[in-house]
C-alpha cells in the first residue's frame, strides 16, 4: 500500500512526561509534505527535543527528519538546507570547511527547523544573540499549501513570528544560515569554581567581556552558603597556529553510547542528586587554557544520545527562565530555596547572563540571567513546584522558555510574553482555522482560543 | 579524474537516495533520473553538497513508454557508466492492485520500465561496470498482501537472472537485490509487521552485495533465511498465515 498519510503511534516530549498517540506522518519529498498539509491539522517535529507538548498534537505531526536534503555551502559560509538536517550534520559538513555554527544549544541532535522555531541560543548568547538571528532566509509553507520566502527583508512581521513561533506559522521547509569561521575545532576553556551564588553572579560580569563562551554548571541542591556554587566555563575557539604540528584541526566524534533501558523512575532521587552534584563540583578544579574538541565542549550530554531514560517511565521536567536585569542573588536564592523546601530531586543546573533579546515575537531570550533545572517528575508534588516557580517567575517579570515548557497556564503565558497579541493576530490572519496546532498552543492559547 | 557516473533511477526513492549518498561518498559521480524535477534536483543539490561529485539530475516520468528513451539521451553524455541501479517500483493496496489502468503502469513501472531502461543503457555501461536491480521478498512467494505487486517483482527477479546468465564473465555484474522491509516511504504508515530496516544499512548492504559479486543478494541478511522457510512451508501451513 502506497502510504499517502501517516503511522499512528505514541510520542513523547523529551522528558517524556508527556506523551500522545497521533498520526505521525514523516514525508521525504517537499510534494509529499505539502498533500498532507492540505488535509489534517497539527505540528512539524523534528528530532523531538522539545522538553514538553511544543511537538507533540492530538491530531497529527509533521516528522521532519527525512527533509534533510542538505542544498548549499558557499564559500561565503551561507548554508542551505532542509529543514530537518541536523546541527550535528550540519557541523561535520561545515567544519572541515572551517565553519561552524553561529549559535547552538546543548545538543546537536535537533533539527534546522527546531532550531528555528524554538529560536534557540547557546553559551555565546551574549554575545552574537538567538540562532533566528543569524538565518537570513526561511521558506515557509503556510495553512493554504503555499510556500513563502521570507526573511529579516522579506515579509519580516512573518519572519518574526516564525523564528521562535513554535511551528504555529506553517512548516518550515528550508531555511539559510550564515555560519561562521571557525580555524580550528577545538576550545580554548577556563575554569573556575566559586564557593556561592553571589560570587557565581559576580564571575558573570567580570568575564562575560572576556570570552565568547559563558556558562556555568549550577549545584541546585547545596544549601546555606553554599547555594548556587557553581563551576564556570568561559570559552573561546582555538586559533590554528596553538595547535601542535600534526594534530588534527578538525577532529570528529566516534558514535554516541546508549542508555540500555529504561531507569525505574526514581533512579535519580534527590540522595543521587547531592552526591552527582558533589562529585561534578569536586572534580572540577579550577584550570586554566584546557583544550577540549568541540562536542565535549558544547554536547556533554550528547554522549548518551537517549539519557532521558535515566528518569524513568515518569520522566522529567526542565524549568527553564530568564529574569529582567535587576533580578540578581537574592531573587535566586528564593527560588532554589523553594526546590529545598519541597526536598525535591534537581539536577544540571545551569545558569547564563543573557544579552539583549530577538526580534522574534516570541522568542524567550532577553537580557538578564537564565536559570534552568531538571526535575524528575514526582507525580503532583512536582507540578505544585513548577507552578509556584512559574508564578514567582511571573512576579519577577521573567518569562519560562516554550521548548522547555510544560505546565504553563494561559494567563501567566500572556503576562510573560506581552507580544502574544500581535503574534495571535498574525496567526489568525495566516492559519484563520488553525490547522498548526500544538498541545502547547492549546494550552497557552496560541491556538483554539480566539 | 573521477571514477565516473552511477546512474540512480528512481533517485527519491528512499533506497535510491540512500545509494546514491553510498556511491557518491566512495567517489563517484551521479546520474539522478526521478519523476518530480524539483525533488530530483534537491537530492543532486544534497549529494554535490554533502559529498562534492558531479550530479547530473533529470526528470523523466517513468510511467510514460517513452522513459528508457529519454533515460538514454540523458545518459550517454556521461557515458561509460560504472553503475546503474534500478530503484523503482510502485505498490498499490490489494483491492486496488487488479484494476486495469492501474495494473498497465504498476506491471510497467515495476518490470517493463526496468527491462526497456536497462537493455537500453547496457551498450553504455562499462564492461567492468555493474548492474543493480531493486526487487522484493515479495516476488518469492505469492502471498495475498501484494501478490499483484510481487509477481512483477518475480519478473524482474528472473530477468535479472538471465541477464547475469548473458553476461557471465564477460561484461558487467548483474546483482539482483531481494530487499525486505525498509524503513521506507512505502512502508510508513504500512502495518508490515516488523519494524522496517534502516535505508543507511540497506544501502551499504547493497554495494557490500555489488562488490562481492553476487548475483542475488537478500538485504537485510536475515531476510534470506525468513525466505528460505516461507518458501519450504506446506501450503497448508502456509494458507494458514496472515503474512
Amino acid at each position: 500500500m502506497t502510504s499517502q498519510f501517516g503511522r499512528r503511534m505514541e510520542i513523547a516530549g523529551w522528558g517524556h512526561a508527556l506523551r500522545t498517540e497521533a498520526e505521525v506522518v514523516r514525508p521525504e519529498l517537499v510534494t509529499r509534505l505539502r498533500e498532507s498539509l492540505l488535509s489534517g491539522n497539527g505540528i512539524a517535529r523534528g528530532l523531538g527535543r522539545a522538553y514538553g507538548d511544543a511537538a507533540l498534537a492530538t491530531d497529527r505531526v509533521w516528522q521532519t527528519t527525512r527533509l534533510n536534503r542538505m542544498l548549499r555551502l558557499g564559500a561565503d559560509g551561507l548554508l542551505t538546507a532542509e529543514a530537518g538536517v541536523s546541527l550535528g550534520e550540519i557541523i561535520r559538513l561545515a567544519l572541515p570547511q572551517g565553519w561552524t555554527l553561529p549559535v547552538t544549544p546543548g545538543t546537536q541532535w535537533v533539527t534546522l527547523g527546531g532550531a528555528i522555531a524554538a529560536d534557540v541560543h547557546g553559551k555565546n548568547h551574549h554575545e552574537v544573540g538567538t540562532f533566528g538571528q543569524h538565518v537570513t532566509e526561511i521558506i515557509l509553507c503556510t495553512a493554504d499549501g503555499d510556500l513563502h520566502r521570507i526573511g529579516p527583508d522579506q515579509e519580516p512581521d512573518l519572519f518574526w513570528a516564525t523564528v521562535g513561533g513554535m511551528g504555529l506559522t506553517g512548516v518550515i521547509v528550508e531555511a539559510s544560515l550564515r555560519l561562521v569561521a571557525a580555524e580550528t575545532g577545538y576550545l580554548t576553556v577556563d575554569y573556575e569554581r566559586t564557593q556561592g551564588l553571589e560570587e557565581t553572579l559576580e564571575w558573570f560580569s567580570g568575564n562575560d567581556a572576556a570570552y565568547p563562551f559563558t556558562v556555568a554548571w549550577i549545584d541546585g541542591l547545596s544549601t546555606g552558603r553554599s547555594l548556587g556554587r557553581a563551576v564556570l566555563m568561559g570559552g573561546r575557539i582555538t586559533e590554528r597556529r596553538e595547535l601542535q604540528q600534526g594534530t588534527e584541526v578538525y577532529p570528529m566524534p566516534r558514535g554516541a553510547i546508549g542508555v540500555p533501558f529504561e531507569f525505574p523512575s526514581g533512579t535519580l532521587s534527590r540522595s543521587v542528586g547531592l552526591a552527582f552534584n558533589a562529585v561534578y563540583y569536586g572534580m572540577h578544579r579550577p584550570e586554566r587554557q584546557k583544550r577540549e574538541a568541540w562536542w565535549k565542549f558544547f554536547y556533554p550530554l550528547d554522549v548518551a544520545d537517549d539519557w532521558y531514560k535515566l528518569y524513568g517511565r515518569r520522566g522529567f521536567a526542565q524549568y527553564q527562565a530568564v529574569y529582567p536585569p535587576e533580578v540578581g542573588a537574592r531573587e535566586l536564592r528564593a527560588l532554589l530555596e523553594r526546590i529545598h523546601k519541597a526536598r525535591h530531586p534537581n539536577f544540571l543546573g545551569v545558569l547564563k547572563r543573557m544579552g539583549e533579546g530577538s526580534p522574534g515575537l516570541l522568542s524567550f531570550p532577553r537580557a538578564g540571567l537564565t536559570l534552568a533545572l531538571d526535575l524528575p517528575m514526582q507525580g503532583e508534588r512536582s507540578v505544585e513546584l513548577f507552578r509556584d516557580l512559574y508564578a514567582m517567575t511571573a512576579d519577577l517579570g521573567g518569562r519560562v522558555y516554550l521548548a522547555k515548557d510544560a505546565f504553563l497556564t494561559q494567563e501567566l503565558f500572556r503576562r510573560m510574553y506581552p507580544q502574544w497579541q500581535a503574534f495571535v493576530h498574525l496567526k489568525t490572519r495566516l492559519d484563520p482555522h488553525d490547522r498548526f496546532r500544538s498541545q502547547l498552543s492549546e494550552r497557552v492559547g496560541l491556538s483554539g482560543v480566539r | 579524474m573521477g571514477k565516473g557516473y552511477v546512474a540512480i533511477l528512481g533517485a527519491t526513492s528512499t533506497v535510491g537516495r540512500a545509494l546514491a549518498a553510498h556511491y557518491a561518498r566512495e567517489g563517484f559521480d551521479i546520474l539522478l533520473a526521478g519523476r518530480q524535477e524539483d525533488e530530483v534536483h534537491r537530492v543532486g543539490q544534497d549529494l554535490a553538497t554533502r559529498y562534492r561529485c558531479s550530479v547530473r539530475a533529470v526528470h523523466l516520468d517513468s510511467d510514460s513508454f517513452d522513459y528508457p528513451q529519454a533515460l538514454l539521451a540523458s545518459a550517454s553524455g556521461v557515458a561509460p557508466l560504472r553503475g546503474v541501479v534500478w530503484a523503482l517500483g510502485t505498490m498499490h493496496a490489494a483491492a486496488a492492485e487488479a484494476d486495469a489502468a492501474l495494473l498497465r503502469t504498476s506491471t510497467w513501472v515495476n518490470f517493463g520500465a526496468a527491462v526497456a531502461a536497462v537493455e537500453g543503457l547496457l551498450p553504455h555501461v562499462a564492461p567492468s561496470g555493474f548492474i543493480v536491480l531493486l526487487s522484493s521478498v515479495a516476488g518469492e512467494r505469492g502471498r495475498a498482501r501484494n501478490y499483484i505487486y510481487g509477481a512483477s517483482k518475480a519478473a524482474l527477479t528472473t530477468y535479472g537472472a538471465g541477464l547475469n546468465h548473458r553476461f557471465a564473465g564477460h561484461g558487467p555484474r548483474v546483482t539482483v537485490v531481494q530487499l525486505g522491509v525498509v524503513d521506507s516511504q512505502m512502508t510508513w504508515g504500512m502495518d508490515a509487521g516488523m519494524p522496517g530496516a534502516d535505508p543507511e544499512e540497506v544501502a551499504a548492504g547493497i554495494a557490500r552485495a555489488v562488490a562481492k559479486g553476487r548475483s542475488r543478494a537478500h538485504v537485510p541478511k536475515r531476510w534470506g533465511l525468513i525466505m528460505f522457510v516461507l518458501r519450504l512451508l506446506p501450503e497448508a501451513i502456509f494458507n494458514r498465515l496472515r503474512i
